[in-house]
């Protein structure tokens, strides 16, 4: 591992850096993921440019229409935030859950998202809580909603360059509940097996009205089963529709075997977790 | 009747001797050893798991920056080295027969430099077929993992043909009329995974060349004295022309009884002229460390229409890997385990150990422990499922008591292992074994023992009347140096912190057998306890010639004799040896003595009567994930027959840190290997339990005193490692009717199998 490491002061500055290097730089935040990769020789890069020290980029703002999350909000600061923890549980329960503390404690929201990693907890749940994406590059600012951001495996439709400056979530309406479920070997310091996060939105009579069901580690990227939310959304959400929804949700995915588990238990296993996401959402409706 | 003996210092629930150090950060490890000078070295290791080397061409990363020395093969001469088969070479020679097999070493300036230049070494490889399962390659057309193995040197004991490299049998009776009589025969197969040590420290070794012959290495092996004749061996120079010193290490477990980087660091130093430090990376620690040996294990039991065992046929086959290491020896005791803590009146059991082109295995806390034990617990419960019986009754009807012959001939005494059974099972609350859906309670017993090998103490009263305990073992973290000095203590009639205890250095401490098999405190106590006794004879001599009155005459009281009211003090008389009596020292020497056994049963066996065997049971409680297949553990027991408990804190936190290690290879751990190639070596993957994972252990401490043992104490750093898996998955079982029959026990396996 031998690099030379950029300090950016701002966004605008660390695009002027990466504008200077050559290929093979890479942003670098709470570096739980990159480091571990250039240390073990997975990925090689001359150049670092630090984020770490943005002031802009950094803690969670709140007004009337919802949360903005700098890009260098750490997994703990989600955690420990009331006002998001009290509208989006899910995020919460996401964020609680990566790794150990001393990760959580230096991981960062954007980095989780940059990385793309089809596993990655709190990307799957903003992906159920149809965030956006906050990104400056070379061509100015532009919000990409979630759903376009991720195309596979540490792939995502950011330009060469551009970066991650915040995350908005939307305030959610009345009637919204919302959960996240993983399972992995052991009861901590585990990457998701597999996971799931729900986020439901109730109308008037519990018809539900908007469904969100975002998946992790059970295709190239997370992934929204849209069949199984189009099954909830206009429903009145009783067993019978929580299991088709499920076996529809399972039907969505392309899970990969490898030593962590396989595809076969992958699938099956993510049935349950949505039957159990959506059971929650709809047991506190 | 006389009241029971209170003790001073033993039985006491004292602060370790070395435990401030530990806490406060300021004891010194192994890891944390540096000399001036001294250089890093780093290994380069085979990407194939069978190929002979064509070329290695060392040219250019001898030109790399900060690169003081390359070895190879060639470029050393370096015997070949093994604990009973000489299979293993330092570096690779003509061929490499495991993935991770090390083929040369570099030292440099950093160790970033030393990495950076492995990569300029070029090798060119020729593959040959290769062999991973042990089945394949027990088979005669199976490639050979050593085509010389008739020539490689190996101790008598070892019986090998082709790729198997041991055999051991114990047989009593006839087992084809016990079949016959039987109301019911069962046939199991059960397998398991190989698993690291767990130990937090990586091995690390620091040497130092101070003549062309003669050399120090500082490293954190648990095995000072068989470390020091094995590198005089590879070498080629006397054992004492190696100093081997331990300035601490940071957990073994068994994973540090054997060559770790010593070899390396010392044939670094040799060729730089210079100090070198290798240590391990956590990926090399989980790709090319020694592993608990995976093992087949085959299962036959005949049993009667009360479900007592009439004949047990098993075989347990071990993977050693490519090189034999302690496999033959895992395999020989898996033969006992296979037995049990049982009455067998007729039993025909084999243990092989077998190469493949796997990387080669070590010896783990009790090294052939669970894996047979799983097989047999497991079955016991599948018997008694289909019996109708209660598996504690099962049990009950089989168990060995008092007086009962064994399955070697030994005659069993202090035998607690029925206490052990009711007292788990009233703990674990046994009368209610499903207390609701999908949770469930199992419990599996076992038996181990406490080894034997030598000790020696060394004692030398010191100027302030305390006492300086010389010994050559490694206090590697079970406490056994401070219950060794509280036996002292006790014996002396001083604190604890009297004790000054100077450990692991070949050089100065007397010849051990090391921190193994359950023994290093019942040897070590019972070694210094004798020397100390000589030194109290000593003491109370000078202290009668100086009170001028008879040794019968004298009282010991607060480090003092007494003669009536005239006293002299500990350290007077230490003052008074020491200057006119040429100072104060004793010595003394153990071996536990030898056990009985029938010979005519057992062929070839490493360990074939058990000194001071000791007797445990686990009992768990747990729940199954119906719908995702995770196991949680709600409760955990543990009682154990110790003995006697020379310290219970440190026995308890034993029996705790066991038991999770268990309950890790119960659930969680695996080396996941393909072809040769390990698929999970980083902590990432890796799967030791967390605390989330397993609840407060409950322990038990049950006590049928060892006559051989000091105080009555018998082994105990093994045994709780033994039965975890099997505990699990009778519970599994118990809970969700998924009977799980190869480790770890996954939500995977309980869900899809």
């Amino acid at each position: 591992m031998d690099f030379r490491l950029h300090s950016a002061k701002s966004a605008d500055h660390a695009l002027e850096i990466a504008a200077s290097l050559k290929d093979g730089w890479r942003y670098v935040a709470g570096g739980t993921d990159l480091v571990i990769q250039l240390r073990r020789g997975v990925r090689k890069s001359d150049d670092l440019i630090d984020l770490s020290s943005i002031a802009s980029m950094q803690g969670i703002k709140e007004d009337g229409n919802g949360f903005e999350l700098g890009a260098l909000c750490t997994h703990k600061d989600i955690e420990l935030h009331e006002g998001l923890s009290a509208a989006y549980p899910a995020l919460r329960a996401a964020a609680r859950v990566v790794g150990g503390h001393q990760i959580r404690n230096v991981g960062t929201v954007g980095g989780n998202l940059a990385n793309a990693s089809p596993a990655a907890d709190v990307a799957v749940a903003l992906l159920a809580l149809d965030a956006l994406i906050g990104a400056k590059g070379s061509n100015g600012s532009r919000e990409i909603k979630i759903d376009d951001l991720f195309v596979s495996s540490s792939k995502t439709t950011l330009a060469p360059g551009e970066l991650i400056e915040h995350v908005r979530l939307a305030t959610p309406v009345v009637k919204t509940h919302s959960a996240f479920l993983k399972v992995g070997r052991r009861k901590a310091m585990e990457i998701s097996v597999v996971s799931a996060a729900i986020c439901l939105a109730f109308g008037a009579n519990d018809i539900c009205e908007k469904a969100r069901i975002a998946l992790g580690a059970v295709g190239p990227r997370p992934l929204r089963a849209k069949a199984a939310e189009r099954l909830l959304e206009g429903a009145e959400i009783d067993a019978g529709l929580i299991a088709r929804a499920a076996a529809q949700a399972r039907a969505e995915c392309s899970p990969r075997s490898d030593p962590r588990a396989s595809a076969a238990y992958r699938s099956k296993v993510v049935e349950g977790l949505v039957m159990r996401g959506i059971s929650q959402c709809v047991g506190v409706s | 009747m006389s009241a029971p003996k209170e003790f001073e210092v033993v039985g006491k629930r004292l602060n370790r001797l070395d435990g401030e150090g530990k806490v406060t950060g300021a004891a010194v490890y192994a890891s944390d050893f540096t000399l001036p000078g001294m250089l890093h070295g780093k290994i380069l290791r085979s990407p194939h798991a069978h190929a002979r080397i064509v070329r290695i061409d060392t040219s250019a990363a001898r030109k790399m920056p900060g690169v003081r020395a390359v070895v190879t093969g060639a470029s050393q001469k370096l015997n070949r080295f093994g604990n009973f088969i000489k299979d293993f070479e330092v570096f690779a020679n003509e061929r490499v027969y495991h993935v991770g097999q090390p083929v040369a070493g570099i030292a440099a300036d950093s160790e970033y430099a030393a990495e950076q230049a492995l990569r300029a070494i070029e090798v060119e490889y020729a593959e040959l077929p290769a062999v991973f399962d042990v089945m394949e390659a027990l088979d005669k057309a199976a490639p050979l993992v050593h085509p010389d193995w008739q020539s490689l040197k190996a101790a008598p004991i070892i019986v090998r043909e082709g790729n198997r490299c041991s055999r051991t049998v114990i047989k009593v009776g006839d087992v084809e009329e016990g079949f016959r009589n039987s109301y019911r025969v069962y046939e199991h197969v059960f397998r398991t995974s190989p698993v690291h040590a767990g130990y937090t420290e990586p091995r690390v070794a620091v040497a130092q060349w101070t003549a062309s012959d003669q050399a120090t290495v500082w490293c954190n092996t648990q095995l000072l004295f068989d470390t020091q004749s094995t590198l005089a061996e590879i070498f080629g120079i006397p054992p004492s022309h190696i100093r081997v010193i331990v300035p601490g290490i940071g957990g073994g477990f068994g994973g540090k009884l054997r060559l770790g980087m010593e070899h390396y660091a010392m044939a670094l130093a040799r060729a730089a002229k210079r100090p070198v430090r290798v240590m391990s990376s956590s990926e090399e620690e989980l790709t090319a460390a020694l592993f608990r040996q995976p093992a087949t294990i085959e299962l036959k039991t005949g049993v009667d229409r009360d479900g007592r065992i009439l004949a047990k046929e098993g075989r347990i086959v071990v993977d050693a890997g490519a090189c034999s290491g302690s496999g033959p020896l895992v395999a020989s005791t898996g033969t006992m385990i296979l037995a049990g803590p049982y009455r067998l009146p007729n039993a025909n059991l084999e243990g092989i150990s077998v190469y493949t082109n796997n990387h080669p295995n070590g010896s783990i806390r009790a090294p052939s422990g669970p894996m047979p034990n799983f097989a047999t617990e497991s079955q016991m419960d599948m018997i008694a499922e289909d019996l109708g019986l209660d598996p504690l009754e099962l049990r009950l009807r089989n168990i060995l008591r008092e007086g009962d012959i064994a399955v070697n001939g030994q005659k069993m005494t202090a035998v607690g292992l029925e206490e052990c059974l009711d007292k788990a099972a009233t703990a674990i609350g046994w009368d209610l074994r499903k207390p609701g859906p999908n949770r469930g309670k199992g419990l599996a017993c076992g038996w181990w023992m406490t080894s034997r090998g030598s000790s020696g103490s060394y004692l030398k009263l010191m100027q302030d009347g305390t006492l300086t305990m010389m010994v050559g073992v490694v206090e590697m973290g079970t406490g056994a140096l401070t219950g060794a000095a509280q036996v002292v203590a006790e014996e002396m009639g001083m604190k604890l912190t009297d004790i000054n205890v100077v450990s692991a250095d070949s050089l100065t401490t007397p010849y051990d057998f090391g921190s193994q098999g359950s023994r290093t405190m019942f040897a070590v106590a019972n070694a210094s306890r004798e020397a100390a006794r000589d030194l109290l004879e000593k003491m109370r001599t000078r202290a009668a010639k100086a009170l001028g009155t008879d040794e019968q005459a004298l009282v010991m009281r607060d480090k003092a004799f007494w003669s009536d009211e005239k006293k002299i003090t500990f350290a007077e008389i230490a003052a008074q040896a020491n200057t006119a009596g040429g100072g104060l020292i004793a010595e003394a020497t153990y071996i536990a003595p030898a056990v009985e056994h029938d010979a005519s049963r057992v062929q070839n066996h490493f360990s074939p009567a058990w000194p001071s065997p000791s007797f445990h049971v686990h009992a768990t409680d747990l729940s199954v994930d119906e719908v995702l297949g995770e196991v949680t553990i709600n409760r955990y027991v543990v009682a154990q027959d110790v003995g006697y408990a020379i310290n219970p804190t440190y026995l308890e936190g034993q029996l705790e840190g066991g038991a999770v290690q268990g309950v890790g290879q119960a659930l969680s751990e695996e080396i996941i290997i393909a072809n040769g190639h390990v698929k999970n070596g980083n902590l990432t993957d890796y799967k030791m339990p967390t605390a989330m994972d397993v609840p407060k252990i409950e322990v038990i401490l049950v006590t049928h005193p060892s006559v051989a043992g000091p105080y009555g104490a018998k082994g105990v750093g093994e045994p709780p490692t033994i039965q975890p898996p099997a505990a699990v998955a009778n519970a599994v079982a118990a809970a969700c009717g998924k009977r799980i029959m190869h480790l770890p026990i996954t939500a995977e396996k309980i869900l899809l199998g």
